[in-house]
């Protein structure tokens, strides 16, 4: 039996002899045998290993687990993933029709506001048209109802020439008769009324040819 | 043989670890879900363009609404026919010129499509060139009154009968106020340069807003021209006892 005594060391703990000694057998060297002690730093290395390969294992394991679950998890999305696609792909499509039916349809409206284009210009040249000729013929009128004004006026003027030329005739009778019988008549009434007839002759004749050159000058 | 043993040892714990290290970057998850590249859509071979107000196109040369407010005045007077022009500021109330009813025999009205007005009174105001003819029958379009007198340099649009001829737009600005040409009134008068001529006298003076400023009612052959303020005709709107009798004829 050995006793440990100090670290690395051990020595044979002392028998008393109590029967017959058994001699003991001689040793190769002349120092008494002593066995190597196992060295401690080995023991410990190796149970760090153990530790480190279990703690490793322990990581490999949660880690092979979390791939398979990561794995799981991508397949789960590319199929949804897959599918929400095909759905769009499908939405675009009848976005896709639904756009080149608007598309014809929008053709069909061009033309038909070209056409409308067409019609509005006709008719608005018509409008312009019809403005203009509504100008126009607003104008003849006008200048046929000055026209017609001047004549009233004309008419006028004429009627109160007519009684101007009617008293100059009045007055030429009336001086006629006095001269039929001059003899029996005042001369200075006589040639007042000689100066009052011939006045109103003069004015007459001088509105008639005012008249006269008026109407000319139209 | 225990350094071989060690080694051996070392090196397999240094493996685990490394796959340990290795197990520690696996792409754990999926990565978030970002939005997906624009869809090319086939079929639309061009996109449509559709340019703004393009139906627009076709000009209308109708009658403006100042048109439609103007009237042509025919005085038949004992020598003669005058012409003038006018405007409506209410459907029965009609302003123009003093000297275009002055001794009027008989009073014509006539609309900007050629229609009569019979008219109903007529007056005169005595302190500006102006007069106010009432007629029986409503008219379509009128012109607002300005609140105030133009400024100098304000455009101005024009709307009349030069000539006695076919209802004419002119335009120009208010050049200042001077005093008045003929000498019959103390108001200071508008001055411009807004073409007119004879048988435009009675035209309304209309302003950028689309309202009376003046009445126009003289000018020299090559200009300017003389037009009553707004505000004088706003006074003798306001103030019917203003108004006197027509002068009769000869």
């Amino acid at each position: 039996m050995t006793a440990r005594d100090e670290p690395g060391e051990t020595r044979p703990i002392p028998v008393r002899a109590t029967g017959p000694t058994v001699p003991t057998v001689p040793s190769r060297t002349s120092k008494p045998a002593r066995r190597r002690p196992p060295r401690r730093w080995a023991t410990v290395l190796a149970w760090t290993l153990v530790a480190t390969c279990v703690v490793s294992l322990g990581v490999l394991g949660y880690g092979y687990q979390r791939s398979l679950d990561s794995a799981q998890a991508w397949k789960a999305l590319a199929t949804s993933t897959t599918t929400e696609l095909e759905a769009t792909r499908v939405e675009l499509d009848r976005t896709s029709e639904t756009l080149t039916k608007t598309k014809l349809a929008l053709d069909d409206t061009r033309q038909a506001l070209d056409e409308t284009k067409g019609n509005l210009n006709a008719v608005a040249g018509q409008y312009n048209d019809a403005s203009e000729r509504i100008r126009e013929l607003a104008d003849e009128k006008a200048k046929v109802g000055d026209e017609a004004g001047l004549l009233a006026t004309a008419v006028a003027q004429a009627a109160r020439l007519q009684d101007q030329l009617d008293t100059c005739v009045t007055g030429l009778r009336s001086l006629q008769a006095y001269l039929v019988d001059a003899d029996r008549a005042d001369p200075e009434a006589l040639a007042s009324v000689v100066a009052e007839v011939n006045s109103g002759c003069d004015e007459a004749q001088s509105q008639s040819r005012d008249f006269q050159e008026w109407l000319e000058g139209r | 043989m225990a350094r071989s043993s060690l080694t051996l040892a070392a090196s397999g714990a240094a493996v685990t670890l490394l796959f340990a290290g290795c197990a520690a970057v696996l792409p754990i998850s999926p990565p978030s879900r970002t939005t997906p590249a624009p869809y090319t859509v086939s079929g639309v071979s061009s996109a449509p363009v559709i340019t703004a107000g393009s139906a627009a196109t076709a000009t209308l040369k109708g009658f403006t609404a100042y048109e439609r407010a103007a009237l042509r005045i025919r005085n038949i007077t004992c020598e003669g026919v005058e012409v003038g022009s006018g405007f409506a500021v209410a459907p029965r109330v009609i302003v123009t010129n003093r000297h275009v009813v002055d001794g009027a025999a008989v009073l014509q009205l006539q609309t900007y499509d050629g229609h009569d007005r019979q008219v109903a009174t007529a007056g005169v105001a005595t302190f500006a060139d102006l007069a106010i003819v009432r007629i029986s029958d409503d008219l379509a379009a009128t012109l607002p009154l300005a609140s105030a007198n133009p400024k100098p340099g304000d455009p101005i649009t024009v709307v009349g009968y030069p000539g006695g001829g076919e209802l004419t737009t002119s335009h120009g600005h208010v050049l200042r106020y001077g005093a008045d040409i003929v000498g019959e009134s103390d108001e200071p008068m508008i001055i411009n340069d807004a073409p007119i001529a004879h048988g435009s006298s009675g035209s309304p003076l209309v302003d950028a807003a689309g309202e009376v400023v003046g009445v126009a009612y003289a000018g020299k052959p090559e200009g300017p021209f003389w037009a009553v303020p707004v505000e004088l005709l706003r006074q003798l709107i306001d103030s019917p006892t203003e108004l006197g009798p027509v002068p009769p004829c000869g």
